[in-house]
């Protein structure tokens, strides 16, 4: 890993410095693929879509113009696969793409059952978050995970999944809602007010 | 009262314009419902945050600086090369320790005259300077070349034509045209350089195939 300053890196590769392209990849691709295997599932697939994605990452460095190497890393690699999901869609493995602008549902929590935030520990419990993060459409978790789990902001976010800020907003909710109530129809509840 | 329940996760992310922002907290001030869904949304975001990330089966980091390909023929190339020198010191080693226990080059007529002399000696050994021209060199008692004649029938008719005709022969051994041949016989030959010079080649050659590996590995 190199000790020079992302910034140093990347100007380098933007002159055509090779080694310093793969020495900034090198610091992101397995969080990349890590956001990847969530919106396509772990294995060859995302590794494949991951590494196109630094390819054409390293073809286009001449037109990075932004501030954040990673967030646009991201953009690539969400982009892609994303397009993966869509080509699945079209031969029907998977569901349309469900309606967003469906009233959102809050599932009543069940009364007595263990807290949701003292679930972390409980590897049962993060199986049904898995689960439950698995059945969102693939836009949703997209969002979510590049919120919750990445912690990118909104507006990066937008600009990574090229859609509107508000957009954002509604998918974060709504993803975090369906597998807040995945939870509680497995007997956990929130913590009180 | 309106709830506020869909901005909820944009408040909590801190997303909010601040004139909305302002709204929603001061709605949580008064419900209870809606601070239940915060923290609900709140445990919700941490669990997901929680969960474990796919680690990925090999480098997703793809190779793009410029090869150095004349690595890999030089790798295969050399650890050839080791394989033929290590049979070259093999075949050197054989030939030369045969050639030693064989006796060097020059066969011998008689097996007395052949007996009568020490396999290994350096033959410069018996030779001393040669006498002058004319000069009948130094010879063995009459008794001890008649001892060797006996040995060697065919060594004895050329004893007194040894001590009478050939002056220049060597001192210590006379007798036998076997023995004297055997004196005269060359150095045992070999076949190129030393063993020891392909073995060393042989041993150049690995240590440079295992640093074009190692080299290629690290890229």
């Amino acid at each position: 890993m190199s000790d020079q300053p992302s910034d140093t890196r990347i100007e380098k590769a933007r002159r055509g410095d090779a080694r310093a392209f793969e020495a900034l990849l090198a610091e992101h691709a397995e969080r990349v693929y890590a956001h990847v295997a969530r919106i396509l599932g772990a294995g060859p697939e995302a590794e494949d879509v991951v590494q196109d994605a630094c390819i054409s990452a390293w073809r286009s460095i001449g037109s990075f113009e932004g501030t954040s190497f990673r967030a646009w890393l991201f953009r690539i690699a969400t982009n892609r696969a994303i397009d993966v999901v869509r080509a699945r869609r079209r031969r029907g493995e998977l569901p349309l793409e469900p309606d967003e602008a469906a009233e959102e549902t809050w599932a009543e929590p069940v009364a007595g059952g263990p807290q949701l935030e003292d679930l972390a520990a409980d590897r049962e419990a993060m199986r049904h978050v898995e689960a439950a993060l698995a059945r969102l459409p693939a836009e949703q978790r997209a969002v979510v995970v590049l919120r919750d789990v990445e912690g990118f902001d909104y507006d990066e976010i937008a600009r990574i999944t090229a859609t509107e800020l508000g957009t954002v907003k509604s998918r974060i909710h709504r993803g975090r809602l369906a597998v807040r109530n995945a939870l509680l129809a497995q007997g956990w509840r929130g913590p009180s007010g | 009262m309106e709830h506020v329940r869909a901005d909820l996760s944009a408040y909590l992310d801190g997303a909010l314009a601040p004139a909305r922002r302002s709204e929603v907290d001061a709605h949580l001030g008064t419900c209870p419902s809606c601070r239940g869904s915060l923290a609900e949304l709140r445990s919700t975001a941490r669990l997901i945050g929680a969960l474990p990330a796919a680690v990925p089966s090999r480098n997703l980091v793809p190779s793009l600086a410029p090869r150095m390909n004349w690595l890999r023929p030089l790798r295969s190339f050399s650890a050839v090369a080791a394989g033929m020198f290590v049979l070259a010191f093999m075949a050197s080693a054989t030939l030369d320790t045969g050639f030693r226990m064989g006796g060097g080059g020059a066969p011998t007529s008689a097996a007395g005259g052949a007996a009568a002399q020490p396999a290994s000696a350096p033959r410069s050994e018996f030779a001393g300077p040669p006498p002058a021209a004319g000069s009948p060199g130094p010879q063995l008692p009459e008794a001890q070349r008649a001892l060797q004649a006996t040995a060697s029938p065919k060594a004895a008719g050329e004893v007194a034509t040894d001590s009478a005709a050939s002056p220049q022969r060597e001192v210590g051994v006379a007798g036998a045209p076997g023995t004297q041949d055997a004196l005269d016989a060359p150095d045992p030959l070999r076949l190129g350089p030393s063993p020891w010079f392909w073995l060393a080649l042989a041993v150049l050659s690995a240590l440079l195939a295992l640093f074009t590996h190692r080299r290629l590995r690290a890229r």
